[in-house]
């Protein structure tokens, strides 16, 4: 395997990926997290919202599903990407191409899960 | 003629430690670690639904107050240490919207009418809409 990861013809499409997530992250990621993990948890938003036929009947348009899946896939890669990135920079000389595997990889089992999760709410 | 020879590059693994800027740029770069690791926690409620909102989950979906009977493990994100991190979480994804937003600013710079609009009004407009998506979500989560 070369040091590095397919760099030639790969690195656009990941950097373009990596963009596309670190975009959509920025903009939906602390709405999720406040909403589904700190006011959803502490009761802040009532309990009926968040029983299970409730959630089903608001995650059962295609739609939403498609867009949800596309935020956590495209955070998945940016967060390969970066993540690969700043192993590099902590210092790692040599299995580039080994981090690469094991975080794209990661990343791709990662979004095989999400639509997994997300088709099971169809 | 001698040949050049290159002395090899040496960088301490705790380099950006010692600078401030470098700090936030390697917490910045963390941040996504935590981002993901929310969306697997949001994942693991979801996956739980189809479960709980099967023939009885519906059916008691019609009771008054029947729906709690079939609510998702919300309790094991109850937690003090599950909100701690959730908390440092969102101080995380925060940190990515503001950084990301600002380099957005600089990379891909807008005009209006032949005029460069401020970076700090693209920033803003962003965090604006970034806000406006959780107040729509909540309300979407309770209303819907």
């Amino acid at each position: 395997m070369s040091g590095h990861f397919h760099a030639s013809k790969s690195e656009p499409v990941l950097w373009s990926l990596f963009s596309a997530g670190g975009v959509i992250s920025a903009l939906v990621a602390p709405g999720l997290i406040l909403v589904f993990l700190i006011l959803a948890p502490l009761g802040v938003l009532p309990a009926e919202a968040l029983s299970a036929p409730h959630l089903a009947k608001l995650f059962h348009p295609v739609l939403v599903r498609l867009a949800l899946f596309g935020v956590i896939a495209l955070t998945f890669i940016h967060w390969a990407h970066r993540f690969r990135f700043a192993v590099y920079d902590l210092g790692l000389k040599t299995a580039r191409g080994a981090v690469a595997v094991i975080c794209y990889g990661t990343a791709v089992a990662g979004s095989v899960w999400a639509a997994r999760v997300l088709l099971a709410l169809g | 003629m001698e040949s050049t020879r290159t002395a090899p590059f040496k960088l301490k693994a705790t380099w950006w430690l010692g600078n401030r800027n470098y700090l936030i740029f390697m917490l910045r770069e963390l941040s996504p670690v935590f981002i993901a690791l929310c969306f697997i926690r949001i994942l693991k409620i979801l996956a739980q639904v189809p479960a709980g909102a099967g023939v009885t989950g519906q059916v008691l979906s019609l009771v008054p107050g029947g729906a709690l009977a079939v609510l998702p493990d919300w309790a094991s994100l109850a937690t003090a240490p599950a909100v701690a991190f959730a908390v440092i979480s969102l101080a995380f994804a925060l940190l990515h919207s503001v950084t990301f937003f600002q380099a957005g600013a600089v990379i891909m710079p807008l005009k209006v009418a032949g005029k460069p609009v401020p970076g700090i009004l693209m920033v803003l407009g962003n965090l604006g809409a970034m806000a406006g998506f959780a107040v729509l979500l909540a309300v979407a989560v309770v209303k819907l």
